[in-house]
């Protein structure tokens, strides 16, 4: 017997971050949290993705990717992003990084 | 770490106590993906990897760590340095391969790893060599995701296993330690899987002559791993002869890992493949 699960949807192509305020909307979606990794702030997709993003919904953005991260970093992250997104709990977190 | 933050909204209890398969209860909040490195395959699988309070490090696995979205968009990875694009395609590179030759391989994720295998071989070193090569970016992108897809399906065997050793160990990244062990672990598999490995020498467009076809895929694997710049020595990230039994301990212990290598290792084959490389 073979197990699998899979993401539900998938976008991909050159410029396809450029659709995510449309995806959102799409979605329903009102409180967005937004984990991104810090390097990745200045560059041209993401100046252009975060006033969209802005504009349409409650964003808090928490900086700070970090690939296999300690037990320890992970939990001081959610302590970070629940006190930033305070109440109700964001509807979804994106994550740009790693 | 975005998976992991996501279900401790819902979850109590310490992140280490989830470490291993099935232990987190409740889903989080639906994430989206957005990778800017091409290696991982963390946005296609239920996976995470922690490093606990003693620096060792561990994977959780829970179905609710999926993505819901993932985003493959190639123009994020352009300012990534052409060393991270090497690692982290190799590492890509062994999901697909681990994938394909351990003993949980199926016709699921055979079609992944295969579709990953092409991928990566054809562009990682045009993407490694040309860093504004979106094209290129774009294939490993993909690639990676397929990679992720297969392990998902089918998991990882003992070049995992013995690379989340030394990573740990030494600090060395998680690619580099992986292209590090690629090769000196499927030589020791490749009497176990050597039709399988074939297959892949075929895939890679490589003929076989005088030498079997796991044999030219291998040493075909070897000359990319070399192309790109993975070192192929322990000692330069501070290893001596004296770990190398500590090491091969740490490393069996990764069950989950060993017990899907398509051909049963002891203590003296984890040694003697480490031995190797100082």
């Amino acid at each position: 017997m073979y197990g699998y699960d899979a993401p539900r949807k998938v976008i991909a192509g050159c410029g396809s971050l450029g659709g995510l305020p449309a995806f959102l909307i799409q979605s329903g979606a009102k409180r967005i949290t937004l984990i991104i990794d810090p390097v990745l702030l200045e560059t041209a997709p993401i100046r252009e993705l975060l006033p969209s993003l802005k504009e349409s919904f409650w964003l808090d953005v928490q900086t700070g990717i970090v690939s296999e991260p300690s037990a320890e970093a992970v939990e001081l992250m959610a302590e970070r992003i629940k006190k930033g997104a305070g109440t109700p709990e964001p509807d979804v977190i994106a994550a740009i990084g790693g | 770490m975005a998976k992991l933050a996501a279900v401790a909204f819902r979850n109590g209890g310490p992140i280490e106590a989830w470490m291993g398969v099935g232990k987190i209860y409740n889903p989080g909040v639906p994430t989206i993906l957005v990778p800017t490195t091409a290696g991982t395959g963390s946005e296609a699988t239920p996976n995470a990897i922690v490093s606990g309070s003693d620096g060792t490090k561990a994977g959780i696995v829970s179905p609710f760590l999926m993505a819901a979205t993932v985003i493959l968009d190639p123009e994020l990875t352009l300012t990534a340095p052409s060393k991270v694009i090497a690692s982290t395609g190799i590492d890509a590179l062994a999901h697909a391969v681990e994938s394909y030759t351990g003993k949980k391989a199926n016709p699921l994720s055979d079609d992944f790893a295969i579709a990953a295998v092409r991928g990566i071989l054809s562009s990682l070193k045009g993407a490694y060599e040309v860093p504004a090569g979106v094209a290129s970016r774009e294939a490993v992108l993909v690639a990676s995701f397929r990679a992720g897809q297969a392990l998902t399906a089918a998991g990882t065997t003992a070049v995992h296993a013995l690379a989340y050793a030394i990573g740990s160990a030494y600090h060395i990244p998680h690619g580099v330690a992986n292209g590090m062990l690629l090769v000196p672990v499927l030589s020791f598999n490749s009497d176990a899987c050597a039709d399988r490995l074939g297959e892949l020498c075929r895939i890679s467009g490589n003929a076989s002559g005088v030498k079997s076809g796991a044999d030219t895929f291998l040493d075909y694997i070897e000359a990319l791993v070399r192309d790109v710049g993975i070192p192929d020595s322990l000692p330069s990230f501070g290893a001596r002869e004296c770990d190398i039994s500590a090491l091969a301990a740490q490393a069996l212990k990764a069950t989950r890992l060993m017990d899907n290598n398509p051909k049963t290792m002891g203590i003296a084959d984890v040694s003697g493949i480490f031995a190797a490389l100082l």
